[in-house]
């Protein structure tokens, strides 16, 4: 219910701080909405059922989540105050409403020498999280054997999952005149406090191992292993961060940064116990040095308590007024601060990862219009975390785990700012050089018998230019390309090209005024630096990606009274990459790898098209209409994985939104308006997913 | 088919406009810009200062704003001398703009502080102007342009902006599952600052993920490499067509890594590639995998 805390700001707003529109030296733009709707869903869209159509958007009314044909919403006010008596002081108060799970209010107070900043914001998000597995439609796999052959829902017939958030933060910048020491090095304080409130539920779903269930082995056991359940979520988390801002001399910044984080997770611990009561699945007792090593307190999907410790210093200098200097290090320390109760009985209490930043750069005026700049950068992260002993173990290990990996980043670029179409040329090279600590557990594992690889080398030139070629157009076209002499995982590129291409065009004397900004981009990669061998076949192991979209945004203010926007957005990511099968859970000198000779494509589509219109006949009444069109078609994979999926493996839906709203403006102040929309989602390959709502709306809206 | 008409008439409407914009330029004289990389062009030469009324005697608007930008004689501090302007409407170049470091010299507490690396902000080098998103002739607090793309309604304004030029962004913003940007719950500066530099804001990538996805940085016992890596390796967090932000779909995600071992997914004759994978990891690798972030208890990430 913490929701209902946003009633106290809009009640100080409305009765507190809107009576100083009365006060000359406030300017107040409010505005409030009394919202009546009406829904009516199709029947798929049961209130038993969470629905992928308010995934973004809530259909909550103010009395529960029960979802009804009919909700009021007096939630939806939007405020601002400013305050400003001539550079002595500003007050910005400001609250909007979107609807009553979507919130957000800010406040900013300004005497010149200090600055206080507040923010509270409040979303809601509704999550689509059983459907996929639990509808025996939804997809094929599982078969008759095995653990895949069943699965278990201890969530009962619950499926209303959804997670809300409350960010909130506190900002405090001071200048030392304020304090009484402008003569110091010390220019500016910032004292900030921040963090969120997390809470909902999620769907945890997961497989029990072999071992930990009981039973006569066969196939009933093996049926109850794979399961999920309603896990609850509630988060929160706090942050104090300061910064200092020094001046030595007029031409050096010296900037240092603190923080601290402490982050709690405020559920209790699942066990596997917890769910054996919930599901009777009878549990392995599997105790190995007394009984709280017990299986049955293994937890599940444990997220610990954690302190996190941040510091940086950086500093700037300028000589003489071509060559600027600036370096920068950080470090992060990152704690876990609980424990599961099988670590807590073992008395484990150390799990830390540490980050190092350092970064150096250099600027330096060439030319008059020519400048060049060198980069440098290296970055650390260090995991120092231990294993238990006698309970969890680096013989249990099953991939690589990275204990240590070093980043070095080197650069070097050229800024050319030509009068030539008033544009700016950026080409430089970059080298970026990636070590890592690799943990296999198995020390016999060759490098050559794993995907993950220990060294990266990645070369890359761009050229990014900016036109401006005449009044009101500007154009941007970025050209890079990547190659590596190694590469450490699949997903970097041994080479890689990508341009973007982009244009903005206004023109205020075509009619009211014409605003078209056409794109396109492409990036097209290739991986292909692992020869995976084994006993019976060798593999190269590989992947090629090309990445495209395109679209264009047409506005036109035809009269002062009438405008019209067309979008056309098309976006086509098609992956090719390998489908592979060992006998084996890990690469080693006994693997059979058998691979797709047809390699797994994964080539999906999406297009979307939206224009709306806007008109005022005259000044009391306005017609508004929008309609949005998108499109998504594809294979999320070919060859064999396609050909076991069946249908499951496309992708093929539709959807409709439209809107049409109408105002009439009653005086000056006041406004009555009517909404109807209709959205639609048309799912072919997921019936479930399917549905649509049409809404009417009425409002009665008043400014004051 | 009708994907394909629909590329081909938005490929030709958009050359038709490039052509049409190319013929508008040639007949146009393409005004000088410089200006805007230059230190302190704020002068005409032989022109002398008229004062404020000389200027709102035309300029109207600016006489009835509480302006902070506006007092005394301060539209030149700004566009220097006035008097050839003023004598000559018609000659618009006649009056001079400010440049990024006009403003940087008047706004020193910024530059020191969050405008620390804006020599070096991808904005910068890309030749944007501080007047490319900012009005100074609004009200203080308000100097941010607004972009009033209706279709976006409940966006924060900070980020209607950005999206008026990241068209691919917004494009993204609008596939099925997306951060709720349009939304309103969060804007383009949580995650960038647009005056600042990507290469040295963060420890890395993954850091600032984790300035909001606390639940996930661990540390955890048994880690997922890539995770330790990279986010945006699974994720894209604009948007995708899969959910949860997955840049490719389940199964073909985890695929392109890791093998299918046959003894352990409920798949039957696998020691040849003739068997069919009646498996249940088609019903996505997470449904078993849950824990796909880092576990503290199954080193397999189950849970």
């Amino acid at each position: 219910m913490l929701y209902k805390l946003f009633l106290v700001p809009v009640i100080i707003f409305v009765f507190v701080l809107c009576p100083l529109k009365l006060n000359a030296q406030y300017k107040v733009d409010s505005e409030t909405e009394a919202l009546g709707r009406f829904h009516d869903f199709s029947d798929d869209f049961k209130d038993s059922r969470n629905h992928f159509l308010e995934q973004y958007t809530s259909y909550r009314g103010y009395y529960g989540d029960n979802l009804e044909k009919f909700f009021y919403d007096l939630s939806s006010l939007d405020l601002h105050v400013t305050r400003d008596r001539k550079n002595t002081d500003l007050l910005n108060l400001q609250h909007k409403s979107v609807n009553y799970k979507n919130q957000r209010n800010s406040f900013t107070y300004d005497l010149g020498g200090a600055r206080l900043d507040g923010k509270l914001g409040f979303y809601r998000s509704n999550t689509l999280e059983v459907v996929p597995i639990a509808d025996p439609d939804y997809t094929a796999g599982g078969g008759t054997t095995g653990y895949g052959s069943q699965f278990n829902d201890d969530s009962g017939d619950y499926k209303r999952f959804y997670k809300q958030r409350l960010p909130y933060s506190l900002n405090l910048r001071v200048t030392p005149s304020l304090l009484g020491m402008e003569n110091g090095w010390l220019h500016q304080i910032n004292l900030k406090y921040d963090g969120y409130l997390r809470d909902g539920e999620r769907f945890s779903t997961y497989a029990l191992g072999g071992g930990d269930v009981n039973g006569p082995v066969g196939l009933a056991r093996a049926q109850q292993r794979w399961r999920g359940f309603k896990q609850e979520i509630n988060e929160n988390m706090d942050r104090v961060s300061t910064a200092f801002v020094l001046t030595p001399d007029e031409k050096t910044v010296i900037n240092l940064d603190f923080a601290f984080e402490h982050f709690s997770n405020k559920t209790s611990e699942t066990t596997l116990a917890d769910i054996s009561r919930i599901s009777g699945v009878p549990l392995t007792t599997g105790a190995t040095q007394g009984l709280e090593f017990n299986n049955r307190n293994k937890a599940l999907f444990y997220v610990p308590d954690t302190n996190k410790l941040y510091g940086g210093i950086n500093f700037k200098r300028k000589f003489s007024n071509k060559l600027l200097v600036k370096g920068s290090y950080k470090t992060s320390f990152l704690d876990q601060r609980s424990f599961t109760t099988l670590e807590d009985a073992s008395r484990f209490d150390t799990r830390q990862i540490i980050n190092q930043f350092a970064n150096f750069q250099t600027s330096y005026k060439l030319l008059k219009n020519l400048d060049w700049n060198v980069f440098a950068r290296y970055a650390n992260r260090n995991n120092v975390s231990e294993w238990v002993t006698g309970v969890f173990t680096r013989g249990g290990l099953s991939s690589p785990r990275i204990a240590g990996i070093d980043n070095l980043f080197l650069g070097t670029n050229f800024t050319y700012r030509a009068s030539f179409l008033s544009s700016v040329f950026n080409f430089g090279y970059e080298r970026e050089e990636t070590n890592r600590e690799l943990d296999f557990n198995q020390p016999q594992i060759e490098k050559k018998e794993t995907t993950y690889d220990e060294d990266t080398g990645i070369n890359k030139v761009f050229l990014n230019t900016h036109f401006r070629p005449c009044k009101n157009v500007t154009a941007r076209i970025n050209t890079s390309f990547r190659f590596a002499s190694q590469t450490g995982l699949l997903t970097e590129p041994d080479t890689e090209e990508k341009v973007k291409l982009s244009l903005n065009y206004y023109n205020p004397k075509i009619l009211q005024g014409l605003h078209i900004s056409p794109f396109y981009q492409v990036k097209n990669s290739r991986s292909g630096l692992f020869p995976l061998t084994s006993p019976t076949t060798s593999n190269d192991w590989k992947r090629d990606d090309l990445l495209q979209s395109a679209g264009a945004t047409i506005s036109l203010t035809a009269t002062e009274k009438i405008n019209f926007i067309f979008s056309y957005f098309w976006n086509d990511d098609n992956v090719n990459t390998n489908f592979n099968r060992t006998t084996r859970r890990k690469y080693n000198s006994t693997a059979f790898v058998g691979k797709d000779a047809g390699r797994s494509d994964y080539d999906v589509r999406k297009q979307n098209i939206s224009t709306s219109a806007h008109w005022s006949p005259n000044e009391k009444l306005s017609l508004s209409g929008a309609y949005t069109l998108t499109l998504t078609d594809g294979d999320i994979s070919s060859g064999e994985v396609d050909n076991s999926l069946g249908r499951e493996g496309e992708v093929d839906n539709i959807a409709h939104l439209i809107t049409a709203e109408t105002a009439y403006n009653i005086s000056k102040d006041a406004s009555l308006s009517a909404q109807y929309s209709y959205i639609s989602f048309d799912d072919d390959i997921n019936r479930a997913f399917s549905g649509h709502i049409n809404t009417v709306s009425f409002a009665f809206n008043y400014k004051f | 088919m009708f994907f394909r008409v629909i590329q081909i008439g938005v490929l030709l409407a958009v050359c038709i406009l490039s052509a049409a914009i190319h013929l508008s330029c040639t007949s146009y004289k393409p005004r000088d810009y410089t200006y805007l990389f230059q230190d302190k062009i704020t002068s005409v030469e032989g022109a002398a200062r008229v004062g404020n009324k000389g200027c709102t005697r035309c300029h109207d608007e600016a006489r009835h704003l509480n302006l902070p930008h506006y007092y005394k004689d301060s539209c030149e501090e700004c566009h220097g001398g006035g008097s050839l302007h003023v004598g000559d409407q018609e000659a618009k170049g006649k009056i001079a703009f400010p440049g990024n470091d006009k403003c940087l010299g008047c706004h020193e507490v910024a530059r020191k502080a969050y405008l620390f690396n804006w020599e070096s902000s991808e904005h910068e080098r890309a030749g944007l102007a501080c007047m490319d998103c900012h009005n100074p002739h609004l009200l203080k607090g308000r100097f941010l342009k607004v972009n009033n793309d209706v279709r976006l309604n409940k966006i924060d304004e900070r980020s209607n902006l950005c999206l008026s030029c990241h068209q691919e962004i917004l494009g993204r913003l609008s596939l099925p599952s997306h951060h709720p940007i349009k939304e309103g719950a969060l804007t383009c500066i949580n995650c960038h600052n647009p005056h600042g530099d990507a290469r040295v804001g963060r420890l890395q990538v993954n850091e600032l993920c984790f300035e909001c996805h606390q639940a996930i940085q661990g540390p955890w016992l048994w880690e997922h490499a890539p995770v330790v890596e990279d986010c945006t390796i699974c994720h894209n967090p604009h948007g995708t067509v899969n959910k949860k932000l997955q840049v490719i779909a389940q199964p073909t995600l985890c695929l392109q890594c890791h093998s299918l071992a046959a003894t352990r997914h409920s798949t039957t004759g696998a020691a040849d590639n003739t068997a069919s994978i009646g498996a249940v990891i088609f019903r996505d690798c997470t449904a078993c995998h849950g824990a796909i972030h880092g576990a503290h208890q199954d080193q397999h990430l189950r849970y």
